[in-house]
């Protein structure tokens, strides 16, 4: 057996950090690269971005951004500042009902079998598999009974709805992975199923439910489908939609500011990822669990 | 800790500054339409993003609330999503007061489905009877009365780059009497030698290959065939298996650009076809208008080229009034029909040309003169000769057609295209499709 | 007695805990999908307004199993539900294999490696849309990226050197490659997110495990595959069920990138019942859809056994 510290050994643990490192390099530049093409993309002229397709652009339209936040409004389209502002209390709202409601539903979930608790669970998780074209006429008469159409307070109960599935999911898992010691000495406390529930296991569980927000906040956000059927006005209109009918169509293809509202549309987000990055990573080895 | 919840309330601040300001930039530069009027009509249009469609609408819609206090909302979607989002609002029961129609068998469906009002006593007053010309009326017209109005006129051609033309010394085809299929080969195998792409298609996509495809089967099997084959008088399997041989053999011929299929629409097409390197464009009217901005560029417009053996089958050209039709569960007929005369006036028929520079349906007046650019007048013409000659526009397969079936069509021509599959088999396909659907032939 | 009232209390606090969650679940999003799913017993045009609250009847012919039928038997069906699955089973190897593979790597280099992952994770929070624009940009074969970079490299002159097959001129349309350009961008987006998973599950091995392999001196892959590997079991198992949900639902990505037009060789099902709607054909995407529940209880059932060990307390 050689030796740890032979110079073979040492020469090819040298190679396959340099090699390892490199990868990471790499692999960081592709997942950056898009990104960075389309910032550059957004500061040129249609002409510039196809003739100089790489480089810098030689005259940054920074009027681009300006113009993508404030055309629109008239002739049916909106702005997508506006649409920003709806896409912002769209997401919110969502979130908001989502974070009180599916922790609840995730914690009982998570306890040991009771009546119907399986029918329950299978039922939810179920709808993770569902296409969404196939219940849109159905769902729209429904709102149309209630009178929601068109309006963002429908298209939020709508978001809510068809994302329970995979928050009270990932939310479970959470719950899932408290060790049942913990709940135990709740109930030797004296503690109700209640109490148990908001001061023990929910704090506990709080880095995965929070995934699962952050995961569905970015769903919502870029979610394309729902505000194209159910939003008829256009100022109520959400932000990827807007994008799209703005400058993304057959003929006058605005690339410029297509990729300024790109820019603009990914900032939110990438703040709301900025700080959290840190909660994510402890959630997702929350969810994985410490070992009982 | 504290530096996170500083950094977490900035950002917070920073996305709500930004949200009121998107909202009051909004609020400002929006319509100027008030909201304060009694009775609002929607009208939705697929004409997304065409240029001049905002400025029309916006001042169409103003006027008619400065004279009758009415607010028209119109809402521009493109291609795909206007479709999605008309019939999901159709299948509701809650659709715009306005949409968009192309006459003929799309009418049909609409009236059989109860969709659309009657608005025949439009067509009885004076003004409809000066300016819907007669084919048009035609067109709109199912089981005696009219659902819509005929709005813009457009057809298909093939857009030629004339400086291109003129370079190679190729004979450049007359409007009327066109060129035969011999030529436009011998024409395309001159661009090829030079480098230069003969024909800019615009993509694998359905919608995009109906043109090419409508033209070939009507030049290979004469202007009725397909109507025939769709009243069961005759099969499918005959004119389509000609139709997708004479296709098959033209894709071989690598007369397209490279990669063609993933061509992304007409924005990768169109540049080709600008900037010179391919030659050709197979393009309805609409999409042109940024091709006719560029004053440096000499646009042509061709008709389809005709097979030697079937010179018949020459002289017609395809087509479609886009017409708008008013909703049968709209709330405000009598309104909505104002609306629709009230554009149709003079002044807005030639404002409309000159916005959107598309041909109009309607007969233009003298005192309201429209510019047309010097290529759409020529097809302006053109058609307006082939009628004179007995030669009406021609309605698409796939609007002839009832959904289904135009579906498989569509299905099938794209497959062809791609080389998925064989003439004869997409033909027996169609076929079998048909009588399924419709029934089998008698 | 008494234990069996607190039995009994216990479980109405649950459900009480559960309503709102099924409340809005069963309206919004249950009795949408059923009445959805009643269609496919129908044979008519979607635009035909519905009149019926309740499991309607539309307004034209029943035709029993007649669609489910036709879908099963259509060929383009077959070749979306066959892309679907290769594109299940690709993701999820990649995933686990480059996402692992990241993830391991970056251990190695501490809170550089932390920063690495942070980075590749930038990705997820782009829309589908997006990402699919930026690739179609950048597959374009006119004007896109990647064409230059392959002629400025010479790559093609590389590879006919050495007797490969070139990389052809346009990835999205080439039948060949269609499905691997859908699956580069696919993944460039999503690994980043399993890469941090596995990494939250590297972390929650003691170090006394790393320690221990260190001084039996295995190699590294063996030290992977016979040690790790068995350790994350959850891990591996969360994310292979984010990946197949994930995937077997793509849609935005491949209209984005190929367009809609069936093509054999990407055409998933998703876009093949979207193709349907566009047609306003009403009966044939419920059997679709239908058909698309069943693989999805498949995969729950798989998902649970996975999970088994943990789900009871």
């Amino acid at each position: 057996m050689t030796s740890e510290y032979s110079p073979w050994n040492w020469l090819r643990s040298r190679f396959t950090r340099t090699v390892g490192f490199a990868i990471l390099i790499l692999w960081s530049i592709a997942a950056v690269y898009p990104f960075i093409w389309t910032i550059l993309a957004s500061l040129k002229t249609n002409q510039a971005l196809t003739s100089n397709i790489w480089g810098l652009p030689s005259s940054p339209q920074w009027q681009n951004y300006i113009y993508a936040w404030t055309t629109g409004g008239s002739g049916g389209s909106t702005s997508v500042g506006n649409a920003f502002m709806n896409s912002v209390i769209v997401t919110t709202l969502t979130i908001v009902i989502l974070f009180v409601v599916s922790p609840m539903a995730a914690y009982a979930l998570a306890q040991a079998e009771y009546r119907g608790k399986s029918t329950w669970l299978y039922l939810l998780i179920a709808g993770m598999y569902i296409a969404p074209q196939v219940s849109l006429i159905p769902l729209l008469i429904l709102l149309r009974g209630l009178s929601l159409t068109n309006s963002l307070l429908g298209l939020i109960l709508v978001y809510v709805s068809s994302g329970l599935p995979y928050s009270v999911f990932i939310s479970r898992l959470g719950f899932l992975s408290i060790p049942s010691s913990l709940e135990d000495a709740a109930k030797v406390d004296g503690l109700s199923t209640f109490q148990t529930y908001w001061r023990v296991a929910l704090p506990l569980a709080m880095p995965t439910v929070l995934i699962g927000m952050i995961l569905e906040a970015i769903f919502v956000w870029n979610d394309f489908l729902y505000p194209l059927v159910l939003i008829n006005t256009a100022s109520s209109n959400t932000l990827q939609l807007t994008l799209y009918n703005n400058f993304w169509n057959g003929f006058n293809r605005q690339y410029g500011a297509m990729s300024a509202g790109i820019i603009i549309s990914t900032i939110p987000l990438f703040v709301l990822y900025l700080l959290f990055s840190e909660r994510i990573k402890k959630g997702i080895a929350a969810g994985i669990g410490v070992k009982t | 800790m504290q530096r996170k919840y500083i950094y977490a309330i900035v950002a917070i601040v920073i996305i709500v500054v930004a949200a009121v300001s998107g909202w009051y930039v909004y609020e400002n530069h929006g319509s100027s339409t008030s909201k304060s009027s009694n009775v609002t009509l929607t009208f939705w249009l697929p004409f997304a993003g065409e240029s001049g469609e905002d400025e029309f609408w916006g001042n169409a819609t103003q006027a008619f609330y400065n004279q009758y206090n009415i607010t028209v909302q119109v809402s521009e979607y493109s291609g795909d999503n206007y479709f999605t989002k008309l019939a999901t609002a159709l299948g509701s029961g809650a659709p715009p007061d306005f949409f968009v129609t192309y006459g003929g068998a799309d009418a049909t469906t609409y009236v059989v489905d109860n969709s659309v009002a009657d608005i025949s006593n439009l067509y009885s007053q004076t003004w409809a009877q000066n300016q819907i010309p007669a084919a048009a009326k035609t067109t709109e017209t199912v089981n005696g009365a009219q659902y819509a109005i005929p709005y813009e006129l457009d057809s298909d051609w093939l857009f030629i780059n004339q400086a291109l033309f003129n370079k190679y010394n190729l004979t450049i085809p007359d409007m009327t009497t066109g060129w035969t299929w011999d030529q436009f080969q011998a024409d395309s195998n001159v661009f090829k030698a030079n480098g230069i792409v003969p024909v800019a298609m615009s993509g694998a996509n359905t919608w995009a290959l109906t043109f090419p495809e409508e033209y070939i089967l009507e030049r290979t099997n004469g202007p009725d065939a397909f109507a025939n084959a769709l009243a069961r008088e005759t099969n499918f399997t005959t004119i389509y298996n000609a139709t997708d041989t004479n296709i098959a053999q033209w894709v071989a011929g690598n007369d397209f650009q490279p990669g063609w299929q993933s061509a992304d629409y007409y924005a990768d097409a169109a540049p080709l076809f600008q900037n010179g390197s391919a030659a050709m464009w197979i393009q309805g009217t609409w999409g042109v208008g940024m091709v006719t901005d560029d004053s440096q560029f000499q646009l042509g417009a061709v008709p389809w080229p005709y097979y030697a053996s079937n010179p018949s089958a020459n002289g017609y050209i395809f087509g479609e009034y886009t017409s708008f039709a008013i909703a049968n569960a709209t709330k405000h007929f009598a309104q909505a029909e104002q609306f629709l005369s009230f554009i149709s006036q003079p002044l807005w028929l030639s404002e409309y040309v000159n916005l959107t520079e598309n041909p109009v349906a309607q007969v233009l007046s003298s005192s309201y003169p429209a510019a047309y650019p010097p290529t759409l007048q020529a097809i302006e013409n053109a058609i307006s000769a082939a009628e004179a000659s007995g030669k009406p526009l021609l309605t698409r397969p796939g609007t002839l057609a009832p959904d289904a079936l135009s579906y498989e069509l569509d299905t099938q021509n794209l497959l062809v295209f791609t080389g998925q599959t064989t003439p004869s088999a997409a033909a027996t396909t169609i076929e079998a499709t048909a009588t399924d659907i419709i029934g089998p032939v008698t | 007695m008494k234990m069996v009232k607190a039995e009994t209390r216990k479980t109405l606090v649950l459900y009480a805990l559960l309503a709102p969650t099924l409340v809005l679940y069963l309206l919004f999003f249950v009795y949408p999908v059923i009445n959805g799913l009643t269609m496919g017993l129908y044979k008519y045009d979607i635009r035909v307004p519905l009149n019926y609250f309740i499991f309607f009847t539309p307004h034209t012919s029943y035709v029993g199993l007649q669609n489910y039928i036709f879908v099963a038997l259509d060929p383009l069906f077959q070749h979306a539900l066959e892309n679907t699955l290769i594109i299940m089973a690709a993701n999820s190897v990649a995933q686990f294999l480059i996402g692992f593979g990241l993830a391991w790597l970056a251990r190695k280099y501490g809170k550089v490696g932390d920063v690495f992952l942070s980075v590749a994770l930038i990705p997820i929070v782009l829309s589908f849309v997006s990402v699919g624009l930026m690739w179609t940009w950048i597959y374009s074969p006119s004007f896109g990226l990647l064409d230059s970079m392959i002629n400025y490299l010479r790559i093609n002159g590389a590879l006919r050197f050495v007797g490969l097959p070139t990389i052809p001129v346009s990835l999205t349309s080439n039948p060949n490659t269609m499905l691997l350009s859908v699956l580069l961008a696919a993944n460039w987006q999503g690994i980043g997110l399993y890469a941090i998973i596995y990494s939250a599950g590297l972390r929650t091995i003691p170090p006394s495990i790393y320690d221990s392999m260190k001084i039996d001196g295995l190699s590294d892959l063996k030290k992977i595959t016979r040690v790790i590997w068995p350790m994350m079991k959850e891990t591996i198992a969360l994310a292979l069920v984010l990946v197949l949900s994930s995937s077997f639902k793509i849609f935005d990505l491949v209209y984005t990138l190929t367009g809609e037009g069936p093509h054999i060789s990407d055409d998933v099902i998703s876009l093949y019942l979207y193709r349907y709607l566009k047609y306003y054909e009403g009966g044939q995407p419920a059997a679709v859809a239908f058909f698309m529940l069943m693989i999805g209880i498949v995969l729950i059932v798989v998902q649970f056994r996975l999970f088994r060990g943990r789900s009871e307390k």
